[in-house]
């Protein structure tokens, strides 16, 4: 096993300071500070070569974890082993063997070329020259690399700055990749491309990956299996699709019918989401769609039927939004908690 | 003045402005910035102390910093033909010792101030004092041989001397053996206290920093 979170727990004390002058006269004399539980008794086991996916809303606690995995940070109380190591013991076999790339963060050299910090890079690892030189020609094929590698840093574009901060995370080849929002800011042909990259890089290598991502495509298209967070707490744990099932409490059926309808009020039958011409979507509760859909074969001229499972993006924003909704209702609060910058 | 004529003082605030050059430090204003940034993670990923990142930044520049400096320093040679030193074999070698010395105490005075940053929001008007102490206390306002004799018996033995005034004392032939023995004594005696220091504080400032957010 590669990864081993048990219980983990990570408490910020944030200084809470009023706004103005006053406030700050304030809060010089005396400061207050409130406990932010930016991870809450998390727990999970990932295995070599797994590709798993972190999803949850902005502040759920998904960048401290990442961190107290990476070493950045001690746990308030849990455990947390990668590789058989104590991330936040800080070791240099450690620290040689995993990578944490943030898509706000970038550590190459905004003035030099980003051969330079690769340079760099492979004598604060001590790679040796013959590895040096195969990791860059496959990182130069896999990101097409060739004509940005001697360009000054500051002049390349988002995305082509993004693919040279991975390959910079990527030199010493660690086993264990932690990305945190890796495409964020990117447009669709690179974030693809990126996924592919992590997708080869995965395969060619057997790294364990944990990735988290605002875009769920990201998600879909790499990790079979998912961890939900929401405000610290772990909601879901496994597959992927499985996740649909569990929290999305409707199916989509999608009917095309064989004449305009006449009379018919498709609201009878669940929550139409779409309409267009002789097409519909209805989203209709799990367990009343198959009686639901024999009675609209039965009164209604249909063409052709299919019941699937609802888009995942919608699934998993909706769940949040429920999840916020009650948390409304018990009369907690729900403000931006954990993820500092 | 005490023993100084115009020509001692050129000779001494010229030497004093090259250490000054030589030994410049700023790697306060670069902690404070990747703490306050959060860029410290990402130096902290690397299995490499950060401590090394900062040095060799440093390092960098007193390799460039001579190739302007001499050429000024020939220039004012020309302007005050009276300049000079006591230029010996052994006192140039003391004089190269004195100045690595001088600006490893500042850099790692003012390291430890910057890591103060952990701890407190400001770490910078620390420094301001400290600057202002050296300035002071460490051969600028004055040379330490013309304060009043207990001021110049106390200053003589503090860390802000070995940061700045030493090396320019060596070569200007004013100082006895003797003098020479206390001061190395107790350069290297600082040098030892600001290693020892930097290792205590970096230790407990590393477990801040990562118990109260990164």
């Amino acid at each position: 096993m590669t990864i081993q979170v048990e219980h983990l727990c990570k408490y910020y004390q944030v200084h809470q300071k009023e706004p103005g002058l006053i406030g700050s006269v304030k809060s010089f004399v005396k400061r207050k500070y409130a406990d932010v539980k930016a991870v809450d008794d998390v727990s999970f086991h990932i295995d070599a070569g797994e590709i798993v996916g972190f999803l949850g809303p902005n502040g759920a606690g998904k960048t401290t974890t990442l961190k107290v995995l990476s070493g950045l940070l001690y746990p308030t109380s849990g455990s947390a082993r990668v590789l058989g190591f104590t991330p936040s013991e800080r070791r240099k076999e450690y620290l040689s063997k995993i990578t944490l790339v943030m898509g706000q963060k970038q550590q190459l050299n905004w003035d030099l070329p980003a051969i330079e910090t690769f340079l760099v890079n492979a004598a604060i690892y001590e790679i040796p020259d013959a590895q040096f030189k195969s990791t860059l020609d496959e990182l130069t094929e896999l990101l097409e690399l060739k004509p940005l590698l001697n360009k000054q840093v500051r002049k390349l574009s988002l995305g082509e700055r993004m693919k040279c901060e991975l390959a910079a995370a990527l030199l010493h080849r660690p086993q264990v990749l932690f990305l945190d929002e890796p495409t964020i800011g990117l447009d669709v042909t690179m974030q693809t491309k990126i996924r592919q990259f992590i997708t080869e890089y995965n395969e060619r290598h057997r790294a364990t990956i944990i990735l988290t991502s605002h875009y769920m495509a990201d998600v879909t298209a790499l990790c079979r299996r998912v961890i939900v967070i929401d405000h610290g707490r772990m909601l879901y744990d496994g597959d992927l699709h499985a996740l649909a099932e569990k929290i999305a409490p409707h199916k989509l059926i999608r009917v095309e019918f064989s004449e305009t309808l006449n009379g018919h009020r498709l609201e009878e039958y669940g929550e139409v989401v779409k309409t267009r011409g002789q097409r519909a979507e209805l989203l209709v509760p799990r367990d009343a769609t198959s009686g639901v859909a024999a009675r609209m074969l039965a009164e209604l001229p249909i063409a052709d039927v299919t019941i699937e499972e609802p888009p995942i993006e919608q699934v998993i924003t909706r769940g949040f939004e429920e999840a916020a909704r009650a948390r409304a209702e018990r009369g907690e609060s729900d403000e931006d908690e954990g993820e500092e910058d | 003045m005490a023993g100084y004529t115009q020509s001692d003082f050129v000779s001494y605030y010229l030497l004093l402005a090259f250490v000054q050059q030589m030994t410049s430090v700023w790697v306060i204003y670069e902690l404070a910035y990747d703490i306050r940034h959060g860029d410290l993670s990402i130096k902290l990923l690397h299995p490499l102390n950060p401590l090394h990142d900062y040095l060799s930044t440093n390092l960098a520049d007193k390799i460039m910093r001579p190739v302007v400096l001499v050429p000024l320093a020939l220039i004012a040679w020309l302007i005050f033909p009276t300049i000079h030193y006591d230029v010996t074999l052994l006192n140039l070698v003391l004089f190269g010792a004195a100045l690595a010395a001088a600006w490893l105490i500042r850099f790692l005075s003012q390291y430890i101030l910057g890591l103060l940053a952990f701890w407190v929001s400001d770490s910078m008007a620390l420094n301001d004092m400290w600057f202002a102490l050296s300035e002071m206390l460490g051969g600028m306002i004055a040379p330490l041989a013309l304060f009043p004799p207990n001021v110049t018996a106390v200053a003589n033995w503090l860390p802000f001397r070995f940061m700045l005034s030493f090396p320019v004392e060596i070569v200007s032939g004013r100082l006895t053996p003797t003098d020479l023995a206390d001061g190395f004594a107790a350069m290297l005696f600082w040098v030892v206290v600001s290693v020892i220091l930097y290792r205590w504080v970096w230790r407990r400032g590393i477990r801040q920093f990562s118990a109260f957010g990164a």
